[in-house]
């Protein structure tokens, strides 16, 4: 059992502080029977003490009895002598709730940090962006505060006061002495100023969220989050806060994120001595960031994948550093990272502005070499911005034949498969699949007629077309690779960027030809159906067949569907939120049947869980509904679209940012992003295109507007189209379809 | 769980220790092995809590609940809920004893229930309200209750352990309406109040009642929920009027409304247009001639406390001040310029002019002083909350 050590440990850890009045002062307070006995037999805890130092060289296990009222009086003792560094918090004025989501009425706490009137708390009591704050001190002083900066790394905020006379500040506990199983007990001042609240646990672990917290089984909440978490000295070990990971990209940091575990058994805490180390450079700087690189890394788990780069963000520190695609970050500071994740851990704590020494290893085999580059971590990056040639695939049954065997997915799958294997494997093996074929082997596919990707448009005024590329040639070669697949091809534009020049190769009539072209932006226009010659001629018969329905199991909601029947070609998924019923679903399916028939579109219609309309509740049901679709029909990975109106096209929004990976396109009808939603940056392995249809004279169209800079500031590709507003129905005229069906159409282009 | 694990540690190294520290300290000091006591004393507690069965069972109302045996011949006191709203109503006793009860009275204040149950035993285990002790925050607790109803029969109920984590004013909700009890309450850091656990026990470590378990609440401050235990000294009054047959008619115990409110008008005080849910308190514009004039007050300034409470609203200073009395001193904490202000107003006597001609020329110390001496020279007892005023003075 490992609970019996650290019971002995707490007791012999707490032993000195009995016998040494320190900083344990006992203030005048109503005894306890069970204190007043720990008293009593304090002298013979002491005799034992010896004795059995004497016989064993080791602190007794002293008797269960005293033992737990040794502890009991430790903790209030702790309490106490942390208690004059713990002052409570007032917020005047700012937001009652964010979005749905009620925030706290009442106080928050604080710890002082310096004498001179500096205090730290979680950034959780600042969400609703106070106008103004109160500090009560523990003896009732009430001081002005003002919010020097915040800390969106770690989630708290840095107050002053200009106090009267010095305050007492926090003594930090030793971060090097900490321990898992240490007595942890945290601290807050939020039900009222006299008595400190006060919740009993231990240490869970150290160096949580990528070594930025401890991790505790006291019960943490609103009620103590910015107090302190101490031990059984009254030593402050951490400041409470609520966190939970974070998403990879920019955006605001979602303070309240965590809350949700409060009084659970996870709670967290960051070091004070951490705090303490960043205080001078947070005084001076006022908000410190979490720290950028500006790199992508190859998909898969990242505990078992190796840090290999996949594109470098243009501008970036990476970018100014001279990194390059498939370079492989080794070292960190002199530290080996095999991993992503222990890459996070170098990183993940450190701010804007830190420098930071990394080792990469470039090229493979003998010819691998390794390279020291500083980088300066950046507290904002530009977005990324896919580069665009200006090419539409052509959508064949061969090629959607061919395809399964270059899925990106799948692809990216054998990469990180092979790196586990290298991970066990001694020395790692660098190359990728990709890499192998060597050049006569490219020259061999080029003369082949089948080879390369076979271009079935070119996108008007695109480089390609500027280039000369023509509908019917087959691409061949981008720079130097051999490209056999469109998604190969998208791969590759991935690592580069807009401004990029590259060759291009193309085979037209059995005849090699190049061109050198600058790579574009991805388009945001919407094509005209003559630039999209793609498409086998429309089938016109028209069949009045009942809707199929798509049930989850336990899952009381039903998703209707319509699928055009099989033509060999796969067939593109469009998930459409509008308002609940069998009705609507039917008239947006009458709708849609001729464009879903033509362009191979299957419509699917889920129906949210209330009858009153889409909640954020129906987002996993969402999720999981999306899953059971894609395994069910064969769906064509470049054309996933969710689309919604109002407030369906809100979760649409929430859907695809979440599920980028999956999803390629979200169609919002009416609707701004939902305001607790955390905007993430675009991403060079992913390809979100977003539609935004907005009704003439809508009074949320300016609200919509703001939201769309707001994507296109992350990077997005964001179209916007106008609809004539008929009535209050959202569900988009015939005009609206059909430009979103040629801009489904078109999300292939690369 | 880890009180638990410590006591049992290899009982021969217990008892050599045991035997070292006699050695050394004489029979007299010897503690008692307490392993076996907490032991003890969760057994007898455990006996004295009884598992309630009624109405409920549909989706999230759960059918059963806890109760506390408190007399040899089976009084159950437990929370007032809708699980008693049933003609068939079944207490089972620790030891697997059945039996239907009668409601004897209901507290709807602190929403607690008396029943009795029809046993011929006259000795059953019971809590003694008279003798229960008082916690202190950091005191050890258990918790013990049948919570979840995970004990059935003879099964005994179930045990958590924690701290006392605060003691402060139940301020709760349940949805969207707040609790009617506001007085002190036990909030502890153990799982305590789950469903099922309503009318459980809190005891401290040598079994003593310490309160009872209260209803599934969330805190108003924090949005988070209570785990939190009503002491004894706030209901042994109620359980003796129900155990007497009459009804505890006690209104919510938030305090008496004053008879004629103050307003902030009556202070010469505008706060800027209450528009949003927490508008923050700024003073729009100072009335001439008010008491607020005459104390300094000026346009701009924002309102932080009103005797000493913290206004996070223009919603909660016109409350705050609703709850004077017209003639009562109102202590009002402004921030200008970085610096708090403090300031005592006193709305003019009713009989006054609201512009007496030659007040408005003194200096504002001189007019809150006239007031103040106004009032404490008017005829019959001084009011009372201006007596409470001067107590609470230094008290934040």
């Amino acid at each position: 059992m490992p609970i019996v050590p650290f019971v002995i440990r707490a007791a012999a850890s707490m032993l000195p502080a009995q016998a040494n009045p320190g900083p344990c002062r006992r203030p005048a307070r109503p005894q306890t029977a069970a204190f007043r006995h720990a008293v009593q037999h304090r002298t013979i805890t002491r005799i034992g003490a010896l004795a059995a130092l004497v016989a064993a060289s080791f602190a007794p296990p002293a008797p269960a009895a005293e033992l737990a009222d040794l502890e009991q009086a430790a903790f209030t003792a702790a309490v106490d002598a942390v208690a004059d560094s713990v002052v409570q918090i007032h917020a005047v004025g700012g937001l009652d709730e964010i979005d749905d989501q009620q925030l706290a009425q009442g106080a928050t706490t604080g710890v002082i940090v310096s004498a001179d009137g500096h205090i730290v708390s979680s950034a959780f009591g600042f969400a609703q962006q106070p106008t103004s704050i109160i500090v009560l001190l523990a003896d009732g002083t009430r001081l002005p505060a003002d919010l020097i900066g915040r800390d969106d790394n770690r989630m708290l905020v840095l107050l002053k006061v200009d106090p009267s006379r010095p305050l007492r500040a926090a003594e930090p506990a030793p971060l090097g002495e900490i321990r898992p199983g240490d007595w942890a007990v945290a601290v807050g001042r939020t039900y009222g100023l006299q008595q400190p609240s006060m919740s009993v646990g231990v240490i869970s672990a150290l160096k949580r969220m990528h070594g930025r917290a401890l991790q505790t089984d006291a019960n943490v909440s609103a009620a103590n989050y910015g107090g302190p978490l101490v031990d059984v000295h009254g030593r402050v070990q951490g400041v409470l806060v609520p966190m939970a990971p974070q998403a990879g990209g920019a955006g605001e940091a979602n303070v309240t994120a965590g809350a949700e575990y409060y009084d659970s058994g996870i709670g967290f805490a960051v070091p004070l001595e951490d705090v303490l180390r960043n205080l001078p450079r947070w005084k001076e700087q006022k908000d410190l960031k979490r720290g950028r690189l500006g790199v992508s890394f190859r998909d898969g788990n990242p505990h078992a994948t190796r840090p290999v780069i996949t594109a470098v963000w243009p501008g970036s520190p990476a970018a100014a550093a001279g990194w390059k695609v498939d370079d492989r970050i080794v070292a960190v500071n002199g530290r080996q990272v095999e991993t992503q994740t222990q890459l996070r851990f170098e990183v993940g704590p450190r701010y804007a502005g830190d420098k930071l020494k990394f080792t990469l290893r470039r090229g493979a085999g003998a010819d691998a070499e390794e390279i020291e580059t500083q980088i300066t971590l950046a507290d904002r990056l530009p977005p990324f911005r896919h580069a665009f040639l200006g090419v539409l695939p052509e959508r064949t049954a061969e090629a959607a034949e061919s395809q399964p065997s270059d899925d990106p997915p799948a692809h990216e799958q054998s990469n990180a498969s092979t790196d586990e294997e290298d991970a066990a494997a001694d020395p790692p093996q660098d190359a990728q699949p990709a890499d192998e074929p060597a050049s006569d082997t490219a020259s061999d596919a080029a003369s082949g007629a089948s080879a390369g990707v076979a271009i079935g448009a070119v996108w008007p005024d695109s480089p390609a077309d500027r280039a000369g590329v023509e509908a019917g040639d087959r691409l061949v070669k981008l720079g130097d690779k051999p490209v056999a697949s469109a998604d190969e091809a998208v791969l590759l534009l991935n690592a580069k960027s807009p401004g990029d020049q590259i060759q291009v190769a193309i085979v037209r009539d059995g005849q090699p030809q190049q061109f050198d072209v600058q790579l574009a932006e991805l388009p945001t226009e919407i094509l005209s159906a003559s630039d999209l010659p793609r498409r086998p001629a429309a089938d016109e018969a028209a069949d009045e067949a009942a809707l199929q329905e798509l049930k989850l199991p336990e899952i009381p909601q039903t998703a209707r569907y319509f699928a055009p029947p099989k033509d060999g070609r796969r067939h593109g998924l469009l998930v459409w939120l509008g308002p609940p019923g069998e009705e609507t679903a039917t008239s947006r399916a009458a709708a849609w049947r001729r464009i879903c028939r033509r362009d191979g579109l299957i419509l699917l219609m889920p129906e949210p869980a209330d009858a009153a309309g889409w909640a954020a509740d129906d987002l996993e049901y969402l999720g999981r509904l999306l899953q059971t679709a894609l395994a069910r029909f064969d769906v064509d990975p470049h054309r996933i679209v969710v689309a919604g109106e109002g407030r369906g096209g809100q979760l649409a929004y929430t859907l695809a940012l979440a599920g980028r990976r999956t999803i390629r396109g979200v169609v919002a009808i009416d609707s701004p992003l939902p305001r607790t939603l955390e905007v993430p940056d675009n991403s060079s392995n992913e390809r979100l295109a977003i539609l935004s249809i907005e009704a003439e004279g809508d009074p949320l169209a300016l609200l919509v507007r703001k939201d769309v800079a707001r994507l296109t500031e992350a990077g997005y590709p964001v179209t916007v189209i106008t609809r004539r507003a008929n009535s209050d129905d959202a569900a988009p005229d015939s005009a609206t379809r059909a430009q979103t069906a040629r801009w489904i159409d078109g999300l292939d282009r690369f | 769980m880890r009180q638990a694990s410590g006591g049992s540690m290899s009982a021969a190294t217990a008892a050599l220790v045991l035997i070292a520290l006699c050695a050394a300290a004489g029979p007299a000091a010897c503690p008692s092995a307490s392993a076996a006591s907490l032991h003890d004393a969760i057994r007898e507690a455990q006996r004295k809590v009884v598992k309630i069965y009624g109405a409920g069972g549909v989706r999230g109302l759960e059918a059963y609940q806890s109760g506390l045996l408190i007399s040899s011949e089976g009084h159950v006191l437990t929370v007032q809920s809708y699980v008693l709203d049933t003609e068939d109503l079944s207490v089972v006793l620790d030891d697997g004893r059945a039996g239907s009860v009668e409601l004897i009275g209901v507290d709807p204040v602190r929403e607690l229930a008396l029943l009795k149950l029809n046993v011929e035993d006259r000795s059953l285990p019971h809590f003694n309200l008279a003798a229960a002790p008082a916690a202190n925050v950091g005191d050890r607790v258990l918790a013990i209750s049948n919570l979840f109803g995970i004990a059935a029969g003879d099964e005994p109920v179930s045990v958590l352990q924690g701290v006392v984590s605060a003691i402060a004013p139940l301020e709760a909700r349940r949805g969207a309406f707040d609790a009617s009890f506001r007085g002190n309450v036990y909030i502890v850091d153990a799982a305590a109040n789950n469903p099922g656990a309503a009318g459980g026990a809190l005891v401290n470590w040598q079994g003593e009642l310490l309160g009872l378990l209260g209803k599934e609440l969330r805190s108003r401050a924090t949005g988070a929920w209570l785990h939190y235990a009503v002491p004894v000294d706030q209901f042994i009054g109620a359980v003796e009027t129900m155990r007497s047959g009459r009804s505890v008619d006690e209104r919510p115990i938030a305090g008496q409304a004053p008879a004629d409110p103050l307003a902030l008008a009556d202070l010469g005080v505008v706060l800027v247009p209450d528009l949003l849910p927490r508008t923050p308190p700024y003073i729009d514009s100072v009335l001439p001639n008010s008491p607020a004039a005459a104390a300094g007050l000026r346009p701009d300034d924002l309102v932080a406390f009103v005797d000493g409470a913290p206004m996070a609203s223009c919603a909660a200073v016109s409350a705050a001040v609703a709850r004077r009395e017209k003639f009562d001193a109102v202590r009002v904490s402004v921030l200008r310029e970085g610096r708090l202000v403090e300031t005592e107003l006193r709305a003019a006597a009713s009989g006054d002019s609201p512009s007496p001609a030659d007040e408005s020329s003194s200096d504002a110390a001189a007019a809150g002083d006239s007031a103040a001496a106004a009032s404490e020279s008017s005829p019959g007892a001084p009011p009372p909350g201006a007596a409470e005023e001067r107590s609470t003075e230094d008290d934040p």
